[in-house]
């Protein structure tokens, strides 16, 4: 299913500027290609998720659930109770403790092969125009900013790790956000992930 | 006296002063039809939406519209439930009517555990109403796994009308945003091969219907809160479009027919139509 649907994507939106070669199935090769030490990062990155998500589902437990409620008080309660029970216990946490150097250079370098035939500049900008003058940058440990322009396009997602149904992939503006939606807790960003590939 | 007479004539032969008449309507109000009513990028909690909400209940006055479909960015900012939706909508919900919604960019998508929302904690889900069965997508994240249920959903569908809905328009004239290619280019042969009708979406914040694209009509609704003035730039595939005022819509599913308004914050009918029911390749 996944090369089909990236073969339709190469196939009707290059743009007379890419490198001729580099088609879909070149593409998803030479991202899905790991040197050694890419390798390790993709390890890294998957065991950084691990680590993450047993936090979440052992606070989880402890905190109220979320269900599917008329009242939006307990709704917004169960979302709060669970970021502000994860934000304590990671209340150390830094950019990059996820999207290390190693993990950070990978990311970069599948997310320019997910995003050679568009024009990023214009898609960073229609985010800026997209997001509201009182939108705060999303910082991590913090909530997601959801006035803020936010994207996540499927060529860029096909070629990212997967992540757990609790977390989300969100452009914002050059960064890369990894965002914990059942917490609205922005766990890490990976600083100028849309870089054009050369 | 000759200022109250003439003003007298303006009303009358206009019969748009906000809120005092209504339009005569296109909509056939057969008995047994599916009626709905379509909002999009509303949640703004400002007067706007307000007025908008206040449209519809005088619009369901003459037709009786049994729910309202959202087209996402259900909610701006904070995200606040009961300001931007349980009051602005407070008369349509207290009628009973429901509201389906789908996530929008600048929605948390923890609101999808909302109960007013209809999405039973679903990202994406699809209902009946009548002969109409509707698809909503999450286009926020647009994976493999979810373009394989969209494709068994609606292959599975013997429903003889197929709508879909979901935030960003594959189709587009806006100049802020316009056409989703990669969405379309992922999506529309699905479309086309299993009979899909229409297709709604919000993001740009206006009105507009495309002629119709391998059959099937594309319409935006995302001004119904939001509002960019003179977003618009016409091509060929307009078949309408406005972007002066905050607008809603009407449809109408009845046999083989569907019945459309688009009605402006002034109560104005700014577009309408029939489109006619389109068979599945397949």
């Amino acid at each position: 299913m996944l090369v089909p649907l990236l073969i339709a994507i190469s196939g009707l939106v290059a743009s007379p500027g890419a490198p001729p070669s580099l088609d879909i199935s070149d593409r998803q090769r030479v991202a899905g290609e790991l040197s050694p030490d890419e390798r390790a990062a993709l390890v890294s990155f998957e065991h950084s998720v691990q680590d993450y998500m047993a936090l979440h589902r052992r606070l989880a437990r402890l905190t109220p659930p979320l269900r599917v409620t008329a009242d939006p008080v307990q709704l917004r309660q169960a979302v709060d109770a669970l970021g502000e029970a994860i934000r304590l216990e990671r209340s150390g946490a830094q950019t990059g403790e996820i999207f290390t150097a190693a993990v950070a250079d990978m990311f970069r370098r599948r997310i320019g092969h997910g995003v050679w035939n568009l024009d990023v500049p214009e898609l960073i900008a229609e985010m800026e125009e997209d997001t509201e003058p009182c939108a705060p940058r999303p910082v991590v440990n913090g909530r997601f900013p959801w006035n803020s322009g936010n994207v996540m396009w499927p060529s860029v997602l096909a070629v990212l790790p997967e992540l757990p149904e609790e977390l989300e992939y969100r452009f914002v503006g050059a960064d890369l956000v990894l965002i914990d939606i059942r917490a609205n807790l922005v766990v890490d960003i990976l600083e100028s992930a849309l870089t054009p590939i050369s | 006296m000759r200022r109250a007479i003439a003003l007298l004539v303006v009303v009358w032969s206009t019969g748009t002063w906000a809120g005092t008449s209504a339009p005569p309507s296109t909509l056939p109000g057969a008995a047994g039809s599916v009626k709905f009513a379509v909002i999009g990028d509303n949640g703004t909690g400002k007067q706007p939406q307000y007025d908008i909400a206040e449209q519809m209940v005088a619009a369901r006055a003459r037709f009786p519209f049994e729910f309202v479909i959202m087209l996402g960015d259900n909610l701006y900012g904070r995200q606040d439930v009961v300001s931007k939706f349980e009051r602005p909508y407070a008369k349509l919900l207290q009628a009973g009517v429901p509201f389906y919604a789908t996530l929008g960019n600048h929605d948390d998508p923890a609101k999808r555990t909302y109960k007013g929302f209809n999405m039973a904690g679903e990202r994406y889900y699809s209902f009946v109403r009548g002969a109409v069965r509707f698809f909503v997508f999450d286009t926020n994240i647009m994976d493999a796994t979810q373009v394989a249920w969209i494709e068994a959903t609606l292959k599975e569908s013997i429903d003889p009308w197929k709508i879909v809905y979901f935030h960003h328009p594959l189709y587009s004239d806006g100049d802020r945003h316009g056409s989703n290619v990669e969405l379309r280019v992922i999506l529309e042969p699905l479309f086309v091969r299993y009979g899909v009708n229409v297709a709604l979406s919000g993001h740009e914040h206006f009105y507009e219907r495309t002629t119709p694209q391998k059959g099937i009509t594309y319409f935006i609704e995302g001004s119904s809160g939001q509002l960019r003035k003179g977003d618009v730039s016409r091509s060929a595939m307009t078949a309408a479009a406005f972007d002066e005022d905050q607008t809603f819509m009407l449809m109408e599913v009845a046999g083989d027919e569907l019945t459309f308004e688009a009605i402006s914050r002034t109560g104005a009918i700014v577009d309408s139509g029939v489109i006619p029911r389109r068979q599945a390749e397949q």
